[in-house]
């Protein structure tokens, strides 16, 4: 029994169904309800534990169900691939075919037999005016490219969506003034996310970060905020600033400043001369900055009052434990240092600023701006521009004129009557019969 | 007068002459006085002066436009849909019946804002970026488009129930009612994905992401979904008469759930703004 028959059927009716308009709503209402599921089941990867809990202990049948359909990880679900794929299969097919039509239509001139069943029609005698037999003409051709560009969009989107899943890294960092990220250093980010085929995060410039300016409200609340740093080291090195909403494309990679952060301690602790260790005040509750860990073997408690202003704190109070006993409480400004006993002491060398940046590489950044673009064209040309295709005949009837007009717009058509009205008249035909 | 109050007063006045536009038009419209239509376009006019004084007034004193807090957004949205229903009205001129529709959505906005909290917050610096005027003023468009295209379903209701009158039957076909109801939904569908694209190109200068799958981001996508949802029944299945109203309205309803309802239900990225 030859195969192929087989084969081409069955290719056949898979190229019906996905080309068929109720799987087409299907798929779009199918679309649609796994982003509900995704707003209200909490996602594994994005919801904290707490969430997590409180919904399998809030809905426990639920839950079960939750699980055994993969809803509360819809974006990696294996329906929701297969979801995808079944989408981009009928918009590949549709796309394919809208194209063919738009180069099709697009070289066909208007005929009077395409315009036979038009659903503008009249007909009427006029006294004759000589001119031309036969006039036809189309406006808005454009228009017809309105469907394949908008659906060409949804799939670059779709593509460029399935790259980033794969291919996008994202770092952060919190950078201290002064302090430089070395350049192709991997393992200083605090913390990364990627894809499953990405490269760890680096940068390939070093980037010293010199200094943090902000500008505030009268309110205190932060208005503006920009970092100046410094790419490369040497003389080749340039000057830059990323500010929020003004990130810096360094080659690859794009830096964004993200977070104010807030003041950095930077501690000379231990038993000799040593580099000073940088330790960083976060917003802990309410109005209070602190920093609470292990420098050098000592254990220090750092606490400071967030100022309204944003600027750095003259002093913070300090906490200071060796072996779990108490060797100092009390205030520490720059410059002032305890003696912790055993030969060990503690001193505040500088208090400067540190903030957090966060660096990206996106390599299908570019299909998802060609992708939208290409959608948005679209869904402007089909709603903006209607093609319109029209004719009007003329047959010499003696000294008068026996005058046919016909109009077909692609859309909306109850919409066009007045232009049609307006062409019939400028035609001298006083009675609309269509 | 300290500006705040100015402002509230000028909304106030506004509000009032929106009433009494409304009662214009219905006057028009039920009384059979067609030509008595332009009242009502000029009190919604004349109301737009004070509108239009108390947003410039309270952009002066926030340094920001329309589009924090409850107050400033619902003002704003209502004022752009009374802008382009006279626009409307100014090409067709026969439809006062969307007016009825329109108005009434318009100064109930405005007067839900003005029982809201009117504090003026500053500006975080992440919103400081023309991008949110871009997004900000396509949203606003889009909501006015939705507006109409819901002003026209309800009409085709009307005149589908066989309700008979000298208004209705001055209004045009209900071929041409669902033409433009399909036709403002599309247009609304523009608006609403430039917003989206407005939006997206701003997160990824502000947050480094084009796309994150929030809450108020993914019903964002949700109401694009079910327009496009919509068009699609229509181009496919030719959907009209009284299942093209309950659909126009459906899909309203999920953009008003969008825009006004899940911001205060769902902790979002998005939803500062609003609360
Ligand atoms: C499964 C994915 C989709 C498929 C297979 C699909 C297919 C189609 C087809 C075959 C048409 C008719 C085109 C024509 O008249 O030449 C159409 C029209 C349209 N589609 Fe889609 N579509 C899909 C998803 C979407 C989405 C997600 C949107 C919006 C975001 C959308 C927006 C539109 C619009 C606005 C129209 C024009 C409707 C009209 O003629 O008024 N489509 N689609």
């Amino acid at each position: 029994m030859p195969p192929m028959p087989h084969f081409a059927v069955i290719r056949r009716y898979l190229r019906r169904l996905l080309r068929g308009p109720r799987t087409i709503v299907a798929e779009v209402v199918a679309f649609t309800a796994a982003c509900v599921v995704m707003t209200i089941v909490p996602q594994a990867d994005d919801a904290t534990a707490l969430q997590l809990h409180r919904f399998e202990a809030d809905w426990p049948r639920s839950a079960q169900f939750v699980r055994l359909l993969q809803l509360d990880q819809v974006a990696t679900s294996a329906w929701f691939l297969v979801l995808v794929g079944l989408i981009l299969a009928s918009l590949g097919l549709v796309l394919v075919e809208q194209i063919r039509i738009l180069v099709r239509t697009w070289q066909r001139p208007v005929t009077e037999a395409a315009l036979a069943s038009a659903p503008f029609r009249v007909e009427f005698e006029r006294p004759a005016r000589g001119g031309p037999a036969i006039q036809l003409g189309q406006s808005g051709r454009v228009g017809y490219a309105g469907a394949a560009m908008l659906h060409l969009g949804l799939v670059l989107c779709v593509v460029a969506g399935f790259g980033r899943m794969l291919l996008e890294c994202n770092g952060v960092i919190d950078l201290v003034e002064g302090e430089t990220l070395a350049a192709g250093d991997t393992t200083a980010w605090a913390r990364q996310w990627r894809g499953a085929l990405a490269e760890p995060m680096q940068v390939g410039k070093s980037v010293r970060f010199d200094k943090l300016v902000t500008t505030r409200y009268p309110s205190g609340k932060l208005k503006e905020m920009s970092a100046h740093i410094r790419l490369g080291a040497g003389p080749a090195s340039e000057d830059h600033e990323i500010a929020v909403n003004t990130p810096l494309d360094i080659d690859n990679e794009r830096m964004y400043l993200t977070a104010d952060g807030g003041p950095a301690v930077l501690l000379d602790a231990g038993r000799g001369d040593q580099v000073p260790v940088a330790v960083l005040l976060r917003d802990v509750a309410g109005d209070a900055l602190e920093y609470s860990g292990t420098v050098r073997g000592i254990e220090v408690h750092l606490r400071a009052d967030r100022s309204r202003s944003g600027a750095l704190p003259n002093q913070v109070f300090a906490r200071v434990l060796i072996d779990s006993g108490l060797r100092y409480a009390g205030p520490l400004a720059p410059g002032q240092g305890v003696n912790l006993g055993q030969g060990q002491h503690l001193a505040i060398a500088e208090i400067r600023h540190w903030s957090q940046f966060r660096a990206r590489r996106d390599a299908t950044l570019w299909l998802a701006w060609l992708g939208l673009a290409s959608g948005l064209l679209g869904a402007l040309l089909i709603y903006g521009v209607t093609p319109v295709a029209w004719m009007v005949r003329v047959d010499p009837l003696g000294d008068r004129e026996h005058v046919v007009i016909r109009m077909r717009p692609l859309r909306f058509v109850p919409l066009f009557r007045e232009r049609f009205d307006e062409l019939v008249r400028t035609e001298g035909g006083n009675e609309v019969r269509s | 007068m300290n500006s705040l109050v100015l402002d509230y007063s000028l909304h106030w006045a506004a509000v009032a002459l929106y009433i009494l536009a409304t009662i214009a038009f219905a006057h028009s419209v039920v009384f059979d006085h067609p030509q008595r239509a332009r009242y009502g376009s000029w009190l919604v006019w004349a109301g737009l002066l004070p509108h239009s004084a108390a947003l410039i007034v309270r952009w002066q004193h926030s340094g920001h436009g329309p589009y924090m807090l409850k107050y400033e957004v619902l003002s704003s949205n209502a004022w752009i849909t009374l802008v382009m229903l006279l626009v409307f009205l100014w090409r067709r001129p026969k439809w006062t019946a969307v007016a009825l529709v329109a108005l009434p959505v318009s100064f109930l906005m405005m007067g839900l804002g003005l029982f809201a909290n009117p504090e003026v917050r500053d500006l975080p610096p992440t919103l400081r970026s023309i991008w949110l005027v871009f997004h900000v003023f396509f949203n606003k468009l889009a909501v006015a488009a939705f507006v109409l295209s819901v002003a026209s379903a309800v009409t085709l209701h009307r005149k589908l129930r066989g309700k008979r009158g000298p208004w209705l039957d001055r209004l045009p076909s209900a071929e041409a009612l669902e033409a433009y109801c399909g036709r403002f939904v599309g247009f609304g569908l523009v608006f609403w994905a430039t917003t989206i694209v407005a939006g997206a190109i701003w997160a990824n200068q502000s947050w480094g992401r084009y796309w994150g799958w929030d809450v108020i981001e993914t019903w964002s996508l949700i109401t694009l979904l079910s327009y496009a949802t919509l068009l699609h029944v229509i181009r496919f299945f030719g959907l009209k008469g009284e299942r093209l109203v309950w659909w126009t309205l459906g899909c309203f309803g999920v953009s008003v759930l969008t825009i006004f309802i899940l911001p205060f239900a769902m902790p979002s990225l998005h939803a500062a703004y609003f609360q």
